[in-house]
């Protein structure tokens, strides 16, 4: 059952755990006080009575010896003058005499027998003490043999004492107890309401502060005082709110950061749509412009009968056409290039008969305007090169076709430099110059955007889409480098580019489907092959095609399950090492699939036998060991289906030593090498391990056991290294793969 | 109690009492030989006296007084002395064994004692009051003439009255009026004393106080007139109940007292004139070196005495005090 009260708060706790106490304390120290006030004003008061009457008794032994009443009153009224003194009584036993002096009230009849234990007593408000007085004879005899004699009784004295007076103290001294209790109470009760507010101020004030904050205002302090604990849970909100207004700060700016981002990215768009429009708008001007053309000269052509005339009709719109033609191109390129890059072909080609085509493409246009064009390839730039040869003429020709286009007079030159060169790798250095009217610099930045000219001039003057420097400059970055004007007003243009081409010092005899098939033991089988790295997916397929298998590829374990779930495959090649999902788990995943599930063989780099017991265990019939023995993994796939079929070393082996070349081997080492380097040297570390995985995979595949033990050993070491030391490790495989790899050697 | 009175029947009751308290009273049985100290006088020696001395009690003043017996004897009379000191209890006994030439007796009870036993030996009462020994003396001889026919003799402790009445006129030279207290037993020798105050150029007022007075009423009148007041030593319950009242009356009305003990003094007299237990020691050596042979008995003064002051009371009355080197030298040139 839920209790409704209302919780009490700290301050009243406090209150109540301190004030009982005290008040209680303060209470026994009253009654104490009181009581002890009580006993000593009444000790007090026997003590003065009993001195008084001892003293008197001594002082009257004198007068009451001599009989001298006079001194005895003497006596008598001194002691009166004590307060608390009513009265006195004398007896003479000699005389029986009584002296009463004061306003005794003791009477006769009581005197008697009252006082014979010798203490005080107390009758109607008033107490006696009483006291004999005798002769107490002094020694003065020097050899006295006998001694003192007994004293002689000579008398009494009885003294009265009133209590009114002990009363009247009494009663002060209550009221002093009940004013000091009374303080006290109030001193515990004001001492309690501190001590409270001193624990229960802090924490409403914290309350209070954490209230603000929970409403917003999170530059609120909670004030570090009142005791330690309280200081310190202060100090930590106070944190805390820091924490969470810096949090804020800098959410709020990233919001910012972000929210300009997107209005420019916003303006951006909305330039694009406004630069796609126009150019939508100027395309289709300029295709309709000679699309007229071509139309009306044709409908020109069925009706003129001169000839002269439909010659020149059919010169205009073959030149119409050709103008439609090259636009059309131009679209369609730089539609390739947005969509997807373009993909760049390997071919070997001569370079001087390369370029002397391309010269002479454009000579006939250049002397049309008498223009003097020039081409000169330096002696250094290798003749024999390997790369995408239509593409880069594609490039030389749109720049030289420009040149002449804005040149009126003087001439186009065409020059070709070697940059640098790495390994078998060639950077050229291109540059076409005209001695043309010339660029305004504010103007060179816009000619690389696509649908965009110097001016809109140009256009109606010259014609052309504008997309042409655009699209050189997207093939030079494919080609590894990239395109730069100079210009100036007036005196002419140099555009240069530059490019990275493979120097070929002997062309290879082999193209990718040039390799040499064996025995066509595994036709019409259905391979899925599980492998994460591209150049071993290209090498075993190969290989597999080779003996007449059909190829399906997996680039992981996932899609390894899904393909063999999916379609019909006759055995399952399995990687063990991939990500997503890894070799053994796809193959535990396979095998329980229902349905018949096709055998797997299981390849690996680790030599270790436990690595090849977890294949096993998960079901696979094999296991072979990279580098990959041909014979092997052929004999071990026609095992698997109990095909008695059976290769022999010599039935077509060396295929694996064909397949792939070995600048392809090393062009993709080097890839790999490329990107750990690059990575290296950014400090991203996203892929590294991934990077040397495919490296080891490589090694591994190929069997170059030095190699891999020094991927191995960077593998190991490459954590704790710093940067310039992994790129010297780095560079070090790097010879070590030129000084192993040569062409003949693997 | 002793209670020496000159009555029949005070005497007997108080002899009563005194046999009483000696039955009663316990005393240490101390047998203590002190060495037997022979002191050869001469080289010519030829007689050996052997002296019992009967202490009252074993206490130190009574030792300390024979030892200095003892040491103050010179042997003139080329005696050789053998001492035995005994307590009163074993008197009888102790006189069998050892068979004393002399007895001296020390104190009041020793010499009642002896005296009660009347022993053939001489004997020497010392340390006892000249109204003490005539009372013995009455008691068990009949009286002194016939003591000292028994070879009784005594050395009082009282000094002469002379030596008062000169010591508080060489104090208080002023004094015109000198008051003068006696007792029963020196009532008669009342006369003497007012003509020995009146030697010293002084009034004398004298005063009797007897067993049943009131001593306030008679002393009061005597002291409120004298210059110097000088109570005579006289029976032991007289001295007791009048000293109080002596001093306390001196204190009220400013005259000072000349005691005849050192107690006396310091109950709040000025001066005393007293004889000190050395005193009795030398007087009494000396009379048994020139006197005990062949000597009969006899009372004999103090011939040597003490002067003490009590400089609280002197400062409280104004008086100038000399050294008491001086006055003791003026009271022996005299």
């Amino acid at each position: 059952m839920r209790d409704n009260r209302k919780p009490a708060s700290i301050h009243a706790r406090l209150l109540l755990t301190t004030l009982i106490p005290l008040t209680l304390l303060s209470l026994v120290l009253g009654w104490y006080i009181i009581t002890s006030q009580r006993t000593v004003l009444l000790n007090n008061l026997q003590d003065t009575g009993r001195v008084a009457v001892h003293q008197m008794a001594s002082n009257a032994e004198f007068a009451l010896f001599s009989g001298n009443q006079a001194m005895l009153e003497t006596l008598g009224y001194s002691v009166l003058d004590i307060p608390s003194v009513s009265g006195i009584i004398f007896h003479n036993e000699l005389d029986k005499s009584t002296v009463r002096i004061g306003d005794v009230k003791l009477s006769t009849q009581l005197i008697s027998g009252s006082f014979d234990s010798g203490l005080p007593f107390f009758i109607d408000h008033h107490w006696y003490f009483f006291a004999p007085i005798t002769i107490n004879d002094i020694p003065i005899m020097d050899y006295d043999e006998v001694g003192q004699p007994e004293a002689e009784s000579l008398g009494w004295v009885i003294i009265e004492l009133t209590d009114k007076i002990l009363l009247q103290e009494q009663r002060e001294a209550i009221f002093g107890a009940l004013i000091v209790t009374t303080m006290s109470l109030l001193i515990a009760a004001w001492l309690s309401m501190r001590i409270g507010r001193s624990i229960s101020r802090p924490v409403e004030s914290l309350t209070e502060t954490v209230e603000l904050m929970e409403a917003g205002g999170l530059d609120s302090l909670a004030a570090e005082n009142g005791p330690m604990e309280i200081r310190k849970l202060a100090y930590g909100i106070n944190q805390l709110a820091t924490s969470v207004r810096e949090s804020n700060v800098h959410m709020q700016s990233e919001i910012a950061r972000a929210t300009v981002q997107l209005q420019i990215t916003l303006i951006e768009l909305e330039e694009a749509m406004e630069a796609q429009d126009q150019f939508l708008a100027r395309m289709s001007h300029e295709l309709r412009t000679p699309l007229t053309a071509v139309i009306g000269f044709s409908k020109l052509l069925a009706t003129e009968e001169d000839p002269a005339k439909r010659q020149e009709h059919l010169r205009i719109i073959d030149s119409s056409s050709t103008m439609l033609l090259t636009m059309i191109d131009d679209i369609l390129e730089f539609s390739k290039a947005h969509l997807g890059g373009f993909t760049l072909e390997k071919i070997n080609f001569d370079m001087d008969q390369w370029f002397t085509d391309l010269v002479a493409i454009h000579r006939p246009r250049a002397d049309e305007k008498n223009l003097s064009l020039t081409c000169n390839i330096a002696d250094d730039v290798p003749r024999q090169l390997s790369g995408d040869p239509v593409r880069l003429a594609q490039i030389f020709s749109n720049l030289v076709s420009n040149a002449i286009k804005f040149t009126d007079s003087g001439f186009v030159s065409v020059d070709i430099k070697r940059q640098t060169s790495d390994g078998d790798h060639v950077v050229l250095d291109c540059a076409v110059t005209d001695s043309g009217k010339g660029i305004a610099a504010d103007k060179i930045a816009l000619l690389f955007d696509p649908f965009a000219q110097e001016d809109t001039s140009i256009n109606r003057r010259f014609g052309g889409t504008g997309l042409g420097l655009s699209i050189c400059k997207r093939l030079a970055q494919t080609m590894g480098g990239d395109v730069k004007i100079e210009s100036e007003i007036g005196k002419g243009t140099v555009v240069s580019f530059t490019c990275r081409l493979f120097e070929v010092n002997t062309l290879s005899p082999l193209e990718d489907d040039q390799a040499v098939l064996a025995e066509q033991v595994l036709a019409g089988l259905s391979i899925l092959l599980a492998e994460d790295n591209p150049f071993n997916q290209k090498l075993i397929v190969k290989l597999l095609r080779g003996y007449g298998a059909d190829c399906l590829v997996a680039n992981n374990g996932l899609e390894a399950i899904e393909i063999a779930g999916d379609l019909h495959v006759d055995v399952v090649l399995m990687d063990i090492h991939m990500p997503v999902v890894d070799g053994v788990t796809a193959c535990e995943t396979i095998m329980q699939q229902s349905g018949e599930s096709p055998p797997i063989i299981g390849l690996t780099a680790d030599i270790t036998p436990m690595e090849q017991q977890r294949m096993l265990t998960a079901g696979a019939v094999s296991v072979q060991s990279k580098p990959v023995d041909e014979v092997s993994l052929v004999n071990s796939i026609l095992s698997s289906l109990n095909d008695m079929n059976e290769i022999s070393p010599n039935s077509g082996g060396g295929l694996l030593a064909s397949v792939i070349p070995v600048e392809e081997l090393k062009e993709a080492l080097y890839e790999n090498l490329d990107k750990l380097d690059l990575q290296l040297r950014s400090g991203e570390n996203s892929s590294q391990r991934q990077i040397i995985h495919d490296l080891m995979g490589l090694c591994g595949l190929y069997g170059m056991t030095e190699l891999r033990e020094q991927v191995l050993e960077f593998r190991a070491a490459y954590g704790a290294l710093d940067t310039e030391e992994n790129i010297k490790k780095v560079q070090r495989i790097r010879e070590h793969v030129e000084g192993y790899l040569v062409p003949d050697s693997c | 109690m002793l209670d020496w009175d000159s009555s029949e029947m005070s005497f007997k009751a108080s002899l009563s009492k005194l046999q009483c308290v000696i039955k009663t009273q316990v005393l240490v049985v101390a047998l203590f030989i002190c060495s037997v100290p022979t002191v050869i006088a001469e080289s010519n020696v030829s007689k050996e006296s052997r002296v019992l001395f009967v202490i009252s009690k074993q206490a130190k003043i009574y030792t300390d007084l024979t030892a200095l017996v003892q040491r103050n004897l010179h042997g003139q009379t080329g005696t050789i002395y053998q001492f035995v000191t005994d307590v009163e209890k074993n008197f009888v006994t102790r006189n069998l064994n050892f068979k004393p030439d002399f007895i001296v007796t020390v104190g009041a009870m020793a010499s009642e004692t002896v005296m009660k036993s009347k022993p053939q030996q001489p004997v020497l009462a010392v340390l006892i009051t000249d109204s003490a020994f005539n009372l013995l003396s009455k008691k068990y001889y009949g009286s002194n003439m016939q003591a000292y026919a028994a070879n009784v003799s005594a050395i009082c402790l009282d000094q002469p009255f002379q030596r008062s009445i000169r010591l508080a006129k060489l104090i208080l030279p002023e004094a015109k009026i000198a008051g003068v207290m006696t007792g029963p037993s020196s009532k008669k020798r009342e006369d003497d004393f007012a003509q020995y105050v009146t030697d010293a150029n002084m009034v004398p007022k004298m005063i009797n106080i007897g067993l049943e007075d009131n001593p306030i009423h008679l002393l009061e009148p005597i002291i409120k007139r004298s210059d110097v007041f000088i109570p005579v030593p006289d029976n032991r319950r007289v001295n007791i109940a009048t000293a109080k009242w002596i001093l306390q009356l001196s204190y009220r009305y400013k005259v000072p007292v000349i005691a005849y003990s050192k107690t006396y003094l310091d109950a709040g007299a000025l001066a005393a004139i007293y004889s000190s237990v050395e005193n009795v020691a030398q007087q009494t050596a000396e009379f048994i070196d020139n006197e005990f042979l062949g000597d009969t008995g006899g009372s004999h003064t103090a011939a040597y005495f003490s002067i003490s002051f009590n400089s609280s009371v002197a400062s409280n009355l104004n008086i100038d005090l000399k050294s008491e080197q001086f006055y003791r030298a003026v009271l022996e040139a005299d």
